[in-house]
């Protein structure tokens, strides 16, 4: 059975989808279409076939959107940009998190008498675990997520996959840079200064990495933009 | 009697779109939906506009400052928001009136004269 007012519900929230359109804007939409439905009650059409013709006459929500980018820019970068941010924290987290696992796993090597070899292993799997784990977790959040905000989707995944492949590729570096921050390491105390700078170094490549990222998606939308459609 | 919608060029309907609106709201305030009603009724049906594509043209002359728009009920109990000219408003649709006329003048001489 078709409820218009579910159906009004329905088409509202594909406007409001990534917050291209602001509350009032879409409100003022809506009495649009209601007027469109009332004119539309004369003819002989089911509520429903009236509901389908009247958002038809009002525009394609995609088309609605693009309409209203152009005189609000900013609105449809406001929840992609947020959704980087949060792809850039989550990561910083989860690698500062296994970043102090590395000390800890050193101080129970040290404890069971283990090589230093043991140890460097244990700094290796912590520095590939943690790009792996933030961009499984954003993958399998973005399965539930990404249908309805494909804009904010690619926001989080570019910014979390950038990040985890420059923490990847800077393994190499920061391995010799761990080994010798290990030679002052003090068993008594526990205490290494690594993983704060390893964090400082984390936390640069993420703002780079989230730059780049709106850079590079933000000139693309340009250059598409120049191209003229048919 | 309505007659068929005229294809115009996207150009000229983008163009006459500021003026007829600010022509429109000169005789009073008014809201989207009875703003594109007028512009059908006083085209006899052939000046068609995408519905939707009205609110994003009023947003920018809002911007501009030639209308101002103001949110209420209606009579029915809907919530609208209602259009209503500024003195730079009127200013603007001189303008354009000098304009469009000149264009006319122009082009009715060139094509008959």
């Amino acid at each position: 059975m078709f409820n218009q007012d579910r159906a009004v519900q329905k088409w509202r929230t594909t406007l409001s989808s990534e917050g291209r359109l602001t509350v009032e804007q879409i409100d003022e939409l809506e009495a649009h279409l209601r007027d469109i439905i009332d004119d539309l009650e004369t003819a002989a059409l089911t509520e429903e076939e009236t509901f389908v013709v009247a958002a038809h006459r009002l525009g394609h929500p995609a088309q609605l959107g693009e309409e209203y980018e152009k005189i609000t820019p900013f609105n449809t970068w406001r929840v992609p940009l947020f959704w980087a941010t949060v792809g850039a924290a989550w990561t910083l987290g989860v690698e500062a998190i296994l970043d102090l696992a590395v000390p800890l796993g050193t101080l129970v090597a040290a404890r069971l008498h283990l090589s230093l070899g043991w140890m460097k292993a244990w700094a290796v799997v912590v520095s590939v675990g943690g790009p792996i784990i933030a961009l499984a977790s954003v993958v399998a959040w973005m399965r539930v997520y990404s249908a309805s905000h494909p804009r904010s989707a690619k926001a989080l995944f570019s910014t979390v996959a950038v990040a985890a492949l420059l923490r990847l590729g800077s393994v190499p570096v920061i391995g010799p840079l761990s080994a010798a921050a290990w030679k002052g390491f003090d068993l008594r105390t526990g205490r290494s200064f690594q993983s704060v700078w390893q964090t400082a170094l984390v936390a640069g490549f993420l703002i780079v990495a989230s730059v780049g990222v709106v850079v590079l998606v933000r000139f693309r939308e340009h250059r598409n933009r120049q191209i003229p459609s048919s | 009697m309505r007659a068929e919608p005229i294809d115009l060029p996207k150009d000229l309907v983008a163009a006459s779109a500021v003026p007829l609106v600010l022509g429109i709201l000169a005789r009073g305030e008014s809201y989207g939906y009875a703003i594109l009603s007028r512009v059908r009724e006083l085209s006899g049906g052939r000046l068609e506009w995408k519905e939707g594509m009205l609110y994003p043209v009023l947003h920018r002359m809002e911007q501009h400052g030639w209308i101002v728009a103001s949110v209420r009920d209606s009579d029915e109990g809907r919530r609208r928001r209602y259009y209503r000219l500024t003195p730079a408003g009127r200013r603007c649709l001189g303008e354009h009136r000098q304009q469009w006329a000149l264009m006319n003048h122009v082009l009715n001489l060139a094509w008959e004269g």
